[in-house]
């Protein structure tokens, strides 16, 4: 009977990843936003403010997350799937969870673009943006059919590591800037800062998905505990980095740059150690490997929902081939991306606060009770 | 077991980055370019690269090996990136700027009033980075290469143009933050200038003290026709429109609270004997102190310096353990420090219209957003504002042996 005991145990937790793994898997796939053109787009709208801003669209995030979370958790053993279909109905929940999916995929491609145009200028001159691209398409799709706990586990293996060549980079940054090119205090105006604040609340907006994981780790209490953690770490990091941009660049320079963090990683010495680009760069690319297969298993994911495919995994191929190709299509890719993000940006902001909005009142017009 | 390993062996291959693979051996790494306006054509450069001889200095088998330690060689083109591909076709390794580490620019170039828009090609290459620093020369950057081409002290110039910006850095002679960041940054912020360090022959001139005391001195270093680092040219708008001396630099030094602070020795008149002059080291102790009221007009800004000296010579012979010698020296001081002060100030407001001090950054901490503080336009205001200056002298040391006989006890 025990050994029963010991079994059924073993299948309940198979295939579900602990708190450990699933904390290291999304501050590692949320984090790199701070190395791509994210900040500069906060520093054009708001000046030298763009730190307030990064830090309210934090706190807005943090605040929609909480109502979702707690409408999802009152359900045992559902995920958020589950629970919009099971408030909105079997069509409405079926279109949502098709816009979740869409905005994914065009996140991904948007994202996958962005990190080849990044990849192809500052580092790969001469390789050909196909082949970056694909390159970083076969490891994720390689881990991405691997399931969510390998994938978990290298997280888990990388944090450490990745999060101290981040801290350390950052502090170095730090190091050699000017304290006082923070002030003025609200750059462009304070209500300024606080709308575009609240525009980019969909920085955040990973952590919608990460709500289809609740029934991946291991329990409530876990995934509970693992997402405010990672939540903190998350913003407290993005603050710091868009702070040490400003306080080495200031705000006026910042804003021709493209990507912050690797200007700032050809700046920085770490003592007689120039060109510390070479040494943190394997770390950045190591950290997307992970973000982007961590996306394209959420897609896997909301496609095998959306069109009931029992083993959706083996659409990963065919998934990545398609992302690959629209990512490049697009020529002028610098310039493309970046203002279909500034719209994007937006879009998916509106689009968390409507979910958020939707479900709560059909929640409480069910007569549900929370039950967290 | 053996199969990850093997595994990790062959995913090993793929980090190589095939398409950008270049052999140590196969390239020619540019220690330092620098740019001058090409004579009879418009928008072309005289581009002159330093390459490094990664040969040079080392053991071989049969002992050191006589090459040279570096290649000079001047090319005309209009811009310092196609340069690379026109070395290409001189030089057997493919040119890198990898390695750059100094950007020189002659004075005729620096005061060009399209400077901008050659220098702005270093925020587009990827293998340039932002630490480079920038120099402006007064004679051509490929007289001032050749001049400095075969050192006894250190022969391998990456090694060379380091040590020798660094020692005129350390003792405040040349702006230590004299990096492409900085000079992109405060010419797009607008409203500071930017000190470059500036090198010009070895002048034995009359005036060889630093804070210009005394009238005529023999050098006899006068046979030395060495380059010297010493004073900065004047950025505003990034075009160069002046240049300090190495008295004002570090002048500018002691003011500017965004540059590290530096340690130096100078020399004054003796004010117990006006034959003779002190030699004194100063020390800035802490962030210089700066109020500033917007609110009367004129503007006003009050600077509050604390400086830490040493007296290293006492030629005069003069008794400091008197309670009244040590107050006249102080204040005597005291006095020559402001008014050093003042007319820097003077110069900067009335020839440059801006100023090299990082003041603009204090203003901004009185404003609450950009917009308030681009109307109220510093730039614009600092001209007519009103500076004054409170110097707080400490003097900590007189030397080694506090005191030194009175003159008259021995020759008597």
């Amino acid at each position: 009977m025990k050994l029963n005991g010991v079994q059924v145990m073993n299948l309940k937790t198979q295939g579900k990843i602990g708190i450990r793994e699933y904390t290291a898997l999304i501050i590692l796939t949320v984090s790199p936003k701070l190395a791509d053109s994210m900040p500069v787009r906060l520093y054009q709208e708001i000046g030298n403010a763009a730190w307030m801003g990064s830090l309210i669209a934090g706190i807005c995030a943090m605040i929609l997350f909480y109502i979702i979370s707690k409408i999802v958790l009152s359900y045992e053993d559902k995920n958020l799937l589950d629970v919009i279909e099971i408030l909105c109905g079997k069509f409405f929940g079926w279109m949502i969870i098709f816009i979740l999916w869409l905005n994914l995929s065009i996140h991904t491609i948007v994202e996958l673009g962005i990190n080849t145009d990044l990849v192809s200028t500052m580092y790969y001159r001469n390789t050909p943006i196909f082949i970056i691209c694909f390159a970083t398409l076969i490891i994720v799709m390689y881990a991405s059919i691997k399931g969510i706990q390998p994938l978990g586990g290298a997280a888990w293996i990388l944090l450490v590591l990745t999060q101290v060549v981040f801290l350390t980079s950052l502090i170095l940054t730090i190091g050699h800037g000017e304290t006082s090119f923070i002030y003025p205090l609200f750059g462009n105006g304070e209500w300024n800062a606080i709308k575009v604040g609240v525009k980019n609340t969909s920085i955040y907006f990973d952590f919608l998905y990460f709500l289809i994981f609740t029934t991946i780790v291991r329990s409530k209490k876990a995934f509970i505990r693992g997402t405010w953690i990672g939540f903190i770490i998350i913003v407290f990091e993005i603050l710091l980095a868009i702070l040490a941009y400003l306080i080495l660049f200031d705000y006026k320079a910042i804003t021709h740059l493209s990507f912050p963090y690797h200007e700032v990683i050809r700046y920085i010495s770490l003592g007689f150690l120039t060109n510390v680009e070479t040494l943190f760069f394997p770390f950045f690319i190591i950290i997307t490997f992970i973000r982007f297969s961590v996306y394209l298993y959420l897609n896997l994911i909301l496609i095998g929902r959306l069109f009931k495919i029992d083993k959706p995994r083996y659409l990963a191929p065919p998934l990545a081939t398609i992302y690959g190709f629209i990512c490049l299509i697009p020529m002028n890719a610098p310039f493309v991306f970046s203002q279909f993000k500034t719209q994007q940006v937006t879009f998916l902001t509106i689009f968390f606060f409507l979910l958020t909005v939707i479900l709560w009142i059909r929640f409480k017009s069910k007569g549900e009770k929370l039950n967290v | 077991m053996f199969k990850h390993l093997f595994l990790m062996g062959i995913s090993l291959l793929f980090l190589t980055g095939c398409w950008d693979l270049k052999e140590i051996e196969q390239q020619s790494y540019i220690i330092a370019i620098g740019l001058d306006k090409a004579n009879d054509h418009d928008n072309t450069l005289d581009v002159t690269l330093l390459i490094s001889n990664p040969e040079f200095g080392t053991q071989q088998e049969g002992g050191e090996t006589q090459s040279p330690s570096q290649k000079i060689i001047t090319l005309r083109a209009t811009d310092f990136i196609t340069v690379k591909n026109l070395a290409d076709t001189i030089l057997p390794k493919t040119a890198t700027y990898t390695m750059l580490e100094h950007i020189v620019i002659s004075e005729k170039l620096a005061k060009d009033n399209e400077f901008i828009r050659w220098i702005y090609d270093a925020a587009k290459d990827s293998e340039i980075r932002r630490d480079i620093e920038l120099i402006v020369s007064k004679d051509t950057p490929e007289k001032l290469f050749r001049k400095n081409e075969k050192s006894i002290l250190e022969p391998r110039p990456h090694k060379y143009w380091q040590l020798k910006i660094d020692q005129s850095n350390l003792v405040g002679l040349s702006p230590p933050n004299s990096e492409l960041l900085n000079y992109f940054r405060i010419t797009e912020a607008g409203s500071d200038v930017f000190l470059s360090i500036y090198t010009d022959k070895f002048k034995p001139s009359k005036k060889t003290n630093l804070n210009g005391s005394s009238e005529k001195k023999d050098n006899p270093q006068a046979t030395n026709r060495g380059s010297q680092f010493s004073g900065s040219a004047v950025f505003k708008n990034g075009k160069m429109v002046g240049k300090l001396s190495g008295e004002e630099t570090r002048i500018a030094l002691l003011l500017n609270n965004t540059l590290p602070r530096r340690e130096f020795i100078s020399d004054f008149k003796d004010p117990f004997n006006s034959k003779y002059d002190i030699a004194v080291k100063i020390n800035k102790i802490s962030k210089t102190k700066i109020q500033m009221n917007f609110d009367e007009k004129p503007e006003k800004i009050h600077i509050e310096v604390p400086i830490f000296l040493e007296i290293l010579t006492n030629h005069s012979m003069t008794n400091y353990s008197k309670e009244k010698n040590r107050q006249k020296l102080k204040s005597y001081l005291k006095r020559k420090f402001e008014k050093d002060m003042q007319q820097l100030t003077k110069r900067t407001q009335e020839e440059f219209k801006a100023q090299p001090f990082g003041w603009s950054l204090h203003a901004r901490k009185k404003f609450l957003t950009l917009q308030n503080y681009e109307q109220f336009n510093w730039l614009k205001k600092y001209p007519n504002m009103d500076v004054s200056f409170d110097v707080k002298i400490k003097i900590g040391d007189y030397g080694r042996q506090k005191s030194v006989p009175h003159y008259k006890e021995i020759k008597k």
